[in-house]
């Protein structure tokens, strides 16, 4: 059902598109998207690029409305775009963030190499599927009631690292320390609470995954040996977000946006933008619940992950600390943050939004975590399952650039109708396994549709980001196990 | 509602459509009245949720109640609160029984103001009575006043061992919304098994003008 996009995309360099400001009257910055030759064409088959033009409406705007190479078409922004409002006087958008506020994900490594995992490669996998809890309509084994759950989404990972999942310094290594600032339970709604009470510690469904993975390629040695990793060690990924909760964060701060929008006396040329001064009520409220669904996320996923250590406890016979069993780091991917930018020469506080992209901070920034101040902010890239995923750190050319960011992941290219057509859950899950790759989904149906076939390659976005300078490559990682919603 | 059962048999045939989009996936449905394509439109998405729609017995009612500015937003708003059901009280719907849109404004007096004049009087909006949906539509997007809708579902509690979930459906997005008349085939497909008991009312109201509504939304998934 998508028509082509005929709009003006400028080249600026071998990885760069520019849609002039003049494209549509009400831009207020050009557009800009990340893309090689053999891929721009591709992404005019949709409307993406009109979504990038789309944002850079947005009250507040500065610098380029930006998409990186994993863009496709979504809904309000394009799934791939950064944009960075004033933080005194720009707006901020549910938008510009997705449902799945804060989905994101984390790599813990191993000291396991692949040839032990192989020998009971099958048994690993049946235990984590029957650990974590995952699939449409999932819940978790954790208890929570309502006072629970507003101290979660308070404190984040803490909450989770506290109530025995995970270990202190797991916090060390996770954006924000896994509890962003501002959050205020009293902003999330009855609703999102209720969703949200009995899902903590679920994997989810459609892209979310876990992964147990072995580095098969390591680019820039001496940077991954400062993650403890090197060509044949096992690691695992977990992709994940904050469940009913932040969806439904994200669906009644929509509807108050509406209101907003006229109260404010804003233009945007598609609802989905809707959007309130950061500095309103309406604005700041939203800021609040969105950073609580954050904190939500992150204890989720650092449940998850206390699990999977548990698992490989169980199958290898030894403790979690005796496996090596580090968090590396975890990123946001879904998100909305206040940074310091340098915006036409002068510094400048601003909301990025980040919809399905990740930030990318350099070495040196103050916001990276200590043991990284060398090397820069781990990015976390995660591929289709029959593909790869990527180890990346953010490079000073992001901040320069793209306000700190790259890309979240491959993107999608055929629509979940079209992928079940192209292949059964069975057959899929029959071909990986001849490439050694061990899939278990808690629905076939569910399965097809992630199939490898439906993402664009994730090595050649990648490929993209590293060549512009927005992030530098240091391993790249193939599936070997694979859990799926 | 005399036969209220009959109203909205998408098993028997397929009043909605599914729409294709690269990351998510979206519901167009049709309706001779906007009751109707309301109710197709939250029986299209429960089959993107559960193809297998004959699963999901009628064991338990529910009513669903939403509000909103306009009548777009009338639609995102009564479909999140099939996504609350599903996802906060697990509770599948299998058919939506009564279901009746109360109109921000009279625009002229309807003859069946039943229902749905009774809903607006209960709620807390400028709502000053209900009409033809068709007669009034015109003023959503003036956007004055407030549009309801209340429904009366069947359905029952999700049970894994009965009920194979397809897709988790996050939200229901703006992105290409549309609630709006339609004519000729489009409309004429609705008018299957939907015709046979009518939303009742509302149905007579569109009755002999050979019009339908279409409503499509894109949801999260």
């Amino acid at each position: 059902m998508a028509s082509g996009w005929s709009g003006p995309l400028e080249r600026v360099d071998e990885f760069r598109w520019r849609i002039p400001v003049t494209y549509k009257a009400g831009m207020r910055v050009p557009g800009m998207i990340y893309a090689d030759e053999q891929h721009v064409d591709h992404i005019r088959e949709d409307q993406a690029p009109e979504q990038v033009a789309n944002a850079a409406f947005l009250p507040g705007m500065v610098g380029m409305s930006l998409a990186m190479p994993d863009i496709h078409w979504g809904y309000g922004f394009a799934i791939g775009g950064v944009g960075a409002t004033l933080a005194d006087e720009g707006v901020i958008s549910p938008g510009g963030v997705g449902f799945d506020i804060n989905c994101g994900v984390r790599l813990l490594r191993t000291n396991l190499f692949e040839d032990e995992v192989r020998a009971c490669l099958e048994p690993l996998v049946n235990q984590l599927f029957r650990d974590i809890p995952s699939g449409v309509g999932s819940t978790g084994v954790i208890k929570l009631g309502k006072n629970d759950t507003a101290e979660v989404l308070e404190k984040g990972a803490l909450w989770a690292v506290e109530n025995g999942y995970g270990w202190l310094r797991d916090l060390d290594h996770t954006e924000e320390r896994g509890a962003m600032r501002g959050a205020d339970a009293g902003k999330v709604s009855d609703k999102a609470i209720k969703r949200g009470m009995p899902q903590l510690g679920t994997l989810g469904s459609g892209n979310h995954f876990l992964e147990v993975q072995v580095v098969d390629e390591v680019f820039d040695s001496a940077l991954a040996e400062r993650f403890g990793l090197s060509v044949g060690q096992v690691v695992v990924m977990i992709h994940s977000g904050s469940r009913g909760l932040g969806h439904q964060v994200c669906t009644d701060y929509l509807a108050r946006m509406e209101q907003a929008i006229k109260k404010y006396g804003i233009t945007i040329p598609d609802r989905q933008l809707a959007c309130a001064p950061l500095s309103s009520p309406e604005g700041r409220d939203y800021f609040a619940a969105m950073a609580c669904a954050a904190n939500y996320a992150w204890a989720n996923r650092q449940c998850i992950m206390h699990w999977t250590r548990q698992a490989f406890a169980k199958v290898f016979g030894r403790s979690p600390e005796d496996l090596g069993m580090e968090l590396i780091y975890d990123v946001a991917h879904n998100i909305a943050k206040i940074e310091d930018h340098v915006v036409d020469g002068k510094r400048r506080r601003v909301c990025v939004h980040r919809k399905g992209a990740t930030r990318a901070f350099p070495a040196g920034h103050p916001d990276v975590p200590a043991d990284y101040r060398e090397t820069g902010q781990p990015v976390l890239v995660p591929g289709d399952m029959g593909r790869n995923s990527y180890l990346l750190v953010g490079t000073q050319r992001a901040m320069e650039d793209t306000f700190g960011s790259t890309c979240h992941g491959a993107g999608r290219v055929m629509s979940r109708a079209a992928a079940k057509k192209a292949v059964s859950g069975a057959a899929l899950q029959a071909e990986l396994r001849e490439r050694g790759i061990i899939v278990k989904a808690a629905s076939r149906g569910a399965l097809a549709e992630e199939t490898p076939e439906a993402y664009k390659d994730v090595n050649e976005v990648v490929h993209v980001c590293h060549g512009a300078g927005i992030s530098h490559k240091v391993a790249r990682m193939r599936p070997m196990g694979v859990i799926k919603g | 509602m005399a036969d209220a059962r009959g109203m909205v048999d998408a098993a028997v045939s397929h009043p909605y459509e599914i729409l294709e989009h690269t990351a998510d996936i979206g519901i167009r449905a049709w309706g001779r009245t906007l009751e109707e394509a309301f109710a197709n439109m939250a029986m299209g998405m429960m089959s993107l949720i559960i193809p297998k729609r004959g699963l999901v017995l009628e064991r338990d009612k529910r009513r669903v109640e939403a509000c909103a500015a306009d009548l777009e937003g009338l639609l995102v708003a009564w479909l999140e609160e099939f996504v609350y059901l599903v996802d906060a009280e697990r509770f599948l719907v299998a058919r939506v029984e009564e279901i009746s849109l109360a109109v921000p404004e009279l625009a002229e007096p309807g003859p069946q103001p039943g229902r749905a004049a009774r809903l607006a009087d209960d709620g807390d909006g400028p709502s000053a009575g209900a009409g033809r949906s068709g007669d009034t539509a015109g003023r959503a997007a003036a956007g004055a006043g407030t549009w309801a809708v209340s429904a009366l579902v069947w359905g029952e509690r999700m049970d894994p061992a009965r009920h194979p979930l397809e897709v988790e459906i996050k939200g229901v997005s703006y992105h290409m919304l549309k609630v709006e008349r339609t004519t000729g085939p489009v409309g004429g497909r609705a008018a299957g098994p939907a015709a046979a008991c009518g939303a009742g009312e509302a149905a007579r109201g569109a009755e002999g003008r050979g019009d339908a509504w279409m409503a499509q939304a894109i949801f999260d998934v």
